[in-house]
């Protein structure tokens, strides 16, 4: 038994005491390579490492994300000069993190600066992306410095002094005498950046900064300049160049990953809260002054929608208002449509598009990196007031369009069907029902003795427009309306397409009262609303046509009384009672017409229907 | 694409143009020259019948004077 166990022990516990003595043992090789490292003011003592502090533990609060920096605590490095009232210190740094330590990039990181706080009127922080190897070097401008060389811009931040809050505030904060920067800005791996530090002292001040005796990202460049401007009287400015082969005490804690340029910002935000950047008002192509503008953004909510108020305003101080577009729910993406076109140069040159949220959610965003040398593609968050500013592009579409967009739908149920297959364009006759009315109500005229010009003038009208169709289908037209464009666009054409040898113009008169009388007929099959619209139009010409006549009878009788000619009188009143009475005469007659035929209808209905019952009875004898 | 409802459109605008645009104007124009032939012709019928009762009165009055 004693020697099971002790093989169970030799089994069990005893590989695990190995193979942490294996890992006991820790080694760090430290190169100081600085020619000015004699003038630290504090030298660490390495004496030790387990019991020295390193430079995590410096940081207030402690790193979350991947931190990198010196792993020793930094020395601080006092500039002999005191400062006057108008000074300047630009301090510089050039950096390049590699794959390993942050994969593709980082889209948030806090950067604590190397600047001792101590005395500092006001801090500006600039993140320069370098487009080439060729170096760079720092030179004069005013009283300041800036960096020659191929750069574009990523990030400006203007650190608040006095906003010492890590959670709340602004996102840079005070702490000690270090000063914390959250960037929210793209930041790639084996990219060369220029990190630069612009400082103002109080009086008085001594400048200060951080120094690490390490290549703080491994990336083996130690280019660090500082240039102090020192204006110790109007006309006695001095002006010092540091250029120092260590790194400044910065170090990094990259706590959002980046994709390829694309990235996500996750924000809690409150009703009343808002996303704005500036844009430039959009170019229209040359054809056309008014548009709909549309923005489309997609987001992502836990519940899919959003509750926002989507405003474009021209960026001037009034924010005056060009168009706005609000739901409770947006789905998935904001699809936000001016109510109206919008007139070119509405918005002027620069525009401010403005999301306001009008609920309490977290909500993500797509944010774009674009850099540029003008720093314009950056966004903002205010939230409860405070402005959070993302140096990327929001990731939206702004497009112009004729007529108005609205979301569609993402529900699989409300799709559309498929359209309607529809037939060719078929040819208007409308030239040939005119016509036709025309011959109708000419005829009637005619036959009632109502104007036998006037009659005989429509009927000439009505085949000739019967004719002129006909042409205008044999020309290639689709009818009258187009043989009328076709007349202003092709006069000579049409004229001589008229014209071409009698025999066929005989022909299509023919074929032209055959095509109506077919057409008719289909049409009073097909179509119900030409049937009335056919009607209308000899309706209209007697609703036009009798008051007139009417009129013209009842002033000549009128003239005849004023004329003192009675029986000229008598004669009109006359004539105005033979009309009415013969159209009154006229709709009995038709009613008697319809009803006899009615009556001989039901005639031959009762025999019809009598014989039948007479053969039923017959064929039912024969069975029985 | 043309239909049966543009030609109906077509037809209300012909009726709408005949009944309510044309038959008015129309109307107005006859009442207008109307009227003007009624106050043209009424005081040359009076002026005429005026004559004529005057007429009457002198041939009574020369055939009293005459006895």
């Amino acid at each position: 038994m004693p020697i099971v166990a002790v093989a169970l022990v030799c089994m069990f516990i005893l590989p695990g005491y190995v193979q942490a003595a294996e890992y006991v043992d820790k080694t760090i090789d430290m190169e100081i390579d600085s020619e000015n490292q004699d003038n630290y003011d504090e030298v660490v003592n390495l004496g030790d490492p387990s019991t020295a502090a390193t430079n995590p533990d410096t940081w207030t609060p402690s790193p979350r994300g991947i931190w990198l920096g010196a792993s020793t605590e930094e020395s601080l490095f006092s500039l002999n000069d005191i400062l006057y009232d108008n000074n300047t210190l630009d301090l510089f740094h050039e950096v390049k993190f590699n794959s390993t330590q942050i994969m593709n990039g980082a889209s948030i990181t806090i950067i604590r600066s190397p600047v001792n706080m101590e005395g500092v009127e006001s801090l500006r922080f600039s993140l320069y992306r370098l487009l080439d190897d060729s170096g760079w070097s720092i030179f004069e401008v005013g009283d300041s410095h800036l960096i020659t060389g191929a750069y574009e811009y990523v990030a400006r931040v203007d650190v608040n002094i006095s906003d010492t809050s890590i959670t709340g505030g602004e996102d840079t904060w005070i702490q000690g005498d270090r000063c914390y920067i959250e960037l929210h800005a793209p930041i790639y791996s084996g990219v060369n950046y220029v990190l630069h530090w612009r400082v103002t002292y109080d009086i008085d001040a001594r400048p200060s900064i951080y120094l690490s005796s390490q290549d703080v990202a491994n990336d083996n460049i130690t280019n660090t300049r500082a240039a102090l401007v020192n204006e110790v009287e109007p006309d006695n400015i001095v002006i010092r160049n540091y250029s120092w082969a260590v790194e400044p005490g910065v170090s990094y804690d990259m706590i959002n990953g980046l994709g390829n340029s694309l990235y996500a910002e996750s924000v809690y935000v409150h009703a009343g809260d808002y996303l704005t950047w500036e844009a430039s008002d959009p170019d229209y192509p040359d054809d056309e002054w008014d548009y709909y503008h549309t923005l489309m953004m997609p987001f992502v909510t836990d519940d899919h929608t959003l509750n926002a108020t989507v405003r474009y305003t021209m960026a001037n101080t009034n924010e005056t208002l060009v168009w706005q577009d609000s739901r409770t729910e947006w789905l998935d993406y904001i699809l936000a449509c001016s109510e109206a076109p919008i007139e070119f140069g509405s918005g002027g040159r620069y525009t401010r598009v403005n999301i306001t949220f009008n609920e309490d959610v977290r909500v993500n965003f797509m944010f774009v990196d674009t850099p540029d040398y003008y720093l314009d593609d950056m966004a903002t968050f205010v939230l409860s007031g405070i402005a959070h500013t993302i140096y990327a592009r929001p990731w939206a579409s702004y497009q112009l369009s004729l007529g108005d967009i609205v979301p569609p739908s993402v529900n699989p149920y409300d799709w559309p069907g498929l359209l309607e297959v529809q037939e060719n364009q078929k040819q208007t006759w409308y030239g040939t029902i005119i016509g036709i009315a025309m011959v109708i109500v000419g005829a009637a005229a005619i036959a009632t003795g109502i104007g036998i010009p006037l009659g005989a003038a429509l009927v000439v009208g009505g085949v000739s427009m019967m004719i002129l169709e006909d042409i205008a289908h044999r020309s290639g037209y689709r009818g009258l309306p187009d043989l009328v464009a076709g007349v202003f666009s092709n006069a000579i054409d049409a004229i001589w397409d008229a014209l071409q040898g009698v025999g066929e113009f005989l022909r299509s008169v023919g074929e032209g009262i055959w095509d109506a009388i077919t057409w008719f007929v289909d049409a009073v099959i097909e179509f119900g609303a030409y049937l009335i619209g056919m009607l209308l139009i000899p309706i209209a010409m007697l609703i036009f046509f009798y008051p007139v006549q009417y009129q013209l009878k009842l002033w000549s009788f009128a003239w005849a009384m004023a004329d003192g000619d009675l029986r000229g009188a008598g004669r009109e009143a006359n004539g105005i009672i033979r009309d009415s009475s013969k159209a009154v005469r006229t709709t009995i007659r038709m009613a008697s017409k319809v009803d006899r035929r009615v009556k001989v209808a039901h005639k031959a209905y009762s025999k019809w229907q009598k014989n039948r019952e007479a053969t039923r009875d017959d064929g039912e004898g024969d069975k029985r | 694409m043309t239909t049966a409802t543009d030609f109906l459109d077509l037809s209300l605008w012909i009726f709408d143009f005949m009944v309510k645009f044309l038959l008015p104007i129309v109307s107005g124009i006859l009442a207008i020259i109307g009227i003007y032939g009624v106050f043209t012709r009424i005081p040359k019928t009076l002026n005429k019948w005026v004559w004529k009762q005057a007429d009457e009165f002198q041939k009574a009055m020369r055939g009293r004077g005459g006895r």
